[in-house]
């Protein structure tokens, strides 16, 4: 049962993650490759106000938010300057120079030590220190993003961010400014994505650099391209896809040495095969060229 | 006659290369100007430079009684500069109802603030936009595509919604960079049609087109390009143009 709890709540803050990276990708055809650096540093904002300062989990979420915001407005920047693979490539570089500071910046960070005895959230005295009381709060904030992005993929304004995305050129010549809805959107991302490492490092209550290295932006992108961009169960299916097969395997009898390898094959192998077959992935509506 | 446009002296040159040199010419309000001239003769670029897309080395173009010389692309949209381009650039994951609704000014729901202070002008707006988009559509008879994707349309269709586009705004100008090349016949009549319609209710136009007898017959001024300069610049009295 704890396991499952476990499995549980990884995918809802992997779900949230990859809901994040799709506005992005998905909603404005901004291929970036730092979303694991706006996780982290929702987990981080999130622990060191926590431990430090002794702030409330609610409060440390929200200056997570403002923080990943403010960071998100170099992204934008790099989007009004550059397209397609040169933004891909500068967002990579966002990450490993951001990655850098983290790493190395000990007194605020704690450096590859991490920062550890993370206290678990509590809301209005409600303490969500077990596995399955951590589940409820995951789900909840998780719903609550999901019934966001579905009311919000209905606004004229998401129409925009979509016509930005398949064609900038076009949207300047009908009169408005696609630097405008990019803002936007990395904005809101990097808010989803810092919720997202709020809730993480809360509940593992250690964290450190390694959980966010451009090894997980890549893997949240895959993620993303595995169940589809565009729409919302496109990166929710992509998400299942990740965390449940594993799970999957291990009905597969093989030796422990070499599974966690394995899963890494079988799914490199998933993602060729759906960019081969299925290029707009499992559920998505977009497919990126 | 009042002029909506004039271009004086407009140069631009690529690398060295004089694209256009010294362009001058001016246009009235509810006429229809035809440009043409053989391929690479500058057509295109000088839409560019009218609509703002590049900017002019040298000269001035008035709009409507402004110097717009200095002005960028989505100001002079918005000022009422609306352009086809050559090459359709229709959304092409976008469904087509969603692209004439993207397309529409002023739409309140683009403004983030509006959904927390004013949620009730974004309804109504969408509103009355979905209207106008259905009458867009029916008149275009593309009224069974309006659930279709942009990227799905053929060619034809592609260019009849980027007209739609256009309707959905009230442009003073509409610059048409070659509305029939590659379309059948009973495409080529259809957008004629939607054309005459749009010049009886006293819209302005600019038209590339390469056929000179067929721009003779819808334009009632005719201009021709040739390696970057205008060599004729005539106005027509055929009572059989566009407006017929
Ligand atoms: N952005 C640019 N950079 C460099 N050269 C350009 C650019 N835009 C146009 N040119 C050059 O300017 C010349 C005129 O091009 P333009 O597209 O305006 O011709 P056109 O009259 O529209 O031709 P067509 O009838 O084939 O459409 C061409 O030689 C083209 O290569
Ligand atoms: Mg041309």
């Amino acid at each position: 049962m704890n396991y499952f709890l476990h499995i549980v709540i990884l995918l809802e803050i992997y779900i949230i993650l990859a809901l994040s990276l799709n506005m992005k990708v998905g909603f404005t055809g901004l291929l970036s490759i730092a979303q694991a650096i706006f996780y982290g540093i929702g987990a981080y904002v999130t622990a060191i106000f926590m431990v430090e300062l002794g702030s409330p989990f609610l409060l440390a979420i929200v200056i997570s938010i403002v923080v990943s915001v403010f960071f998100s407005l170099f992204i934008a920047f790099i989007a009004s300057r550059l397209r397609d693979l040169y933004f891909a490539l500068a967002t990579m570089a966002f990450q490993i120079i951001l990655y850098a500071i983290i790493y190395n910046w000990t007194s605020l960070t704690n450096g590859p030590y991490g920062i550890a005895g993370i206290p678990q959230p509590e809301i209005l005295g409600v303490a969500f220190d077990n596995l399955s009381s951590f589940a409820l709060l995951g789900f909840v904030f998780m719903v609550l993003t999901i019934l966001f992005l579905l009311w919000f993929q209905k606004t004229p304004f998401s129409r925009l961010l979509e016509s930005t995305r398949d064609d900038e050129l076009a949207v300047i010549a009908m009169g408005k400014n696609p630097k405008y809805y990019k803002r936007f959107s990395v904005c809101i991302s990097g808010a989803l994505a810092a919720i997202a490492g709020s809730l993480y490092a809360t509940y593992v209550t250690y964290i450190d650099p390694s959980s966010f290295t451009i090894d997980e932006s890549i893997l949240i992108m895959s993620i993303v391209i595995i169940g589809g961009t565009g729409n919302i169960w496109g990166p929710v299916s992509g998400a299942l896809f990740y965390i449940l097969l594993p799970e999957v395997l291990k009905f597969i009898d093989i030796p422990d040495s070499i599974a966690a390898s394995l899963r890494m094959i079988i799914y490199g192998f998933v993602l060729i095969l759906i960019i081969r077959i299925k290029p707009d992935g499992f559920f998505g509506k977009y497919v990126f060229k | 006659m009042e002029d909506l446009l004039i271009i004086e002296n407009l140069s631009k040159a690529y690398n060295g290369l004089q694209v256009l040199q010294e362009i001058s010419f001016s246009v009235e309000k509810n006429s229809i100007i035809a440009l043409t001239g053989e391929n690479s003769t500058g057509k295109t670029t000088l839409f560019n430079l009218i609509n703002g897309f590049d900017s002019h080395d040298n000269g001035n173009i008035i709009f409507d009684g402004k110097n717009i010389s200095q002005w960028g692309a989505i100001a002079r949209s918005r000022a009422g500069i609306g352009r086809l381009f050559q090459n359709s650039r229709v959304f092409k994951n976008m469904r087509v109802l969603d692209i004439l609704l993207a397309s529409c000014f002023d739409n309140p729901g683009e403004r983030i603030l509006n959904y927390f202070v004013n949620p009730a002008s974004i309804k109504s707006f969408e509103k009355t936009s979905r209207n106008k988009a259905a009458e867009v559509l029916n008149y275009l008879r593309l009224l069974d595509k309006s659930q279709d994707f942009g990227g799905s349309l053929s060619h034809g269709e592609k260019k009849l919604l980027s007209l739609g586009m256009l309707m959905m705004n009230n442009y003073k100008l509409i610059l048409l960079d070659e509305p029939f090349a590659g379309l059948n016949a009973k495409m080529i009549d259809k957008i004629s049609d939607t054309l005459s319609d749009l010049a009886r209710n006293g819209q302005t136009f600019i038209i590339i087109e390469h056929n000179i007898e067929k721009v003779s017959s819808i334009s009632n001024q005719v201009l021709i390009l040739k390696e970057g300069r205008i060599i004729e610049n005539n106005k027509i009295n055929n009572a059989n143009n566009l407006i017929n």
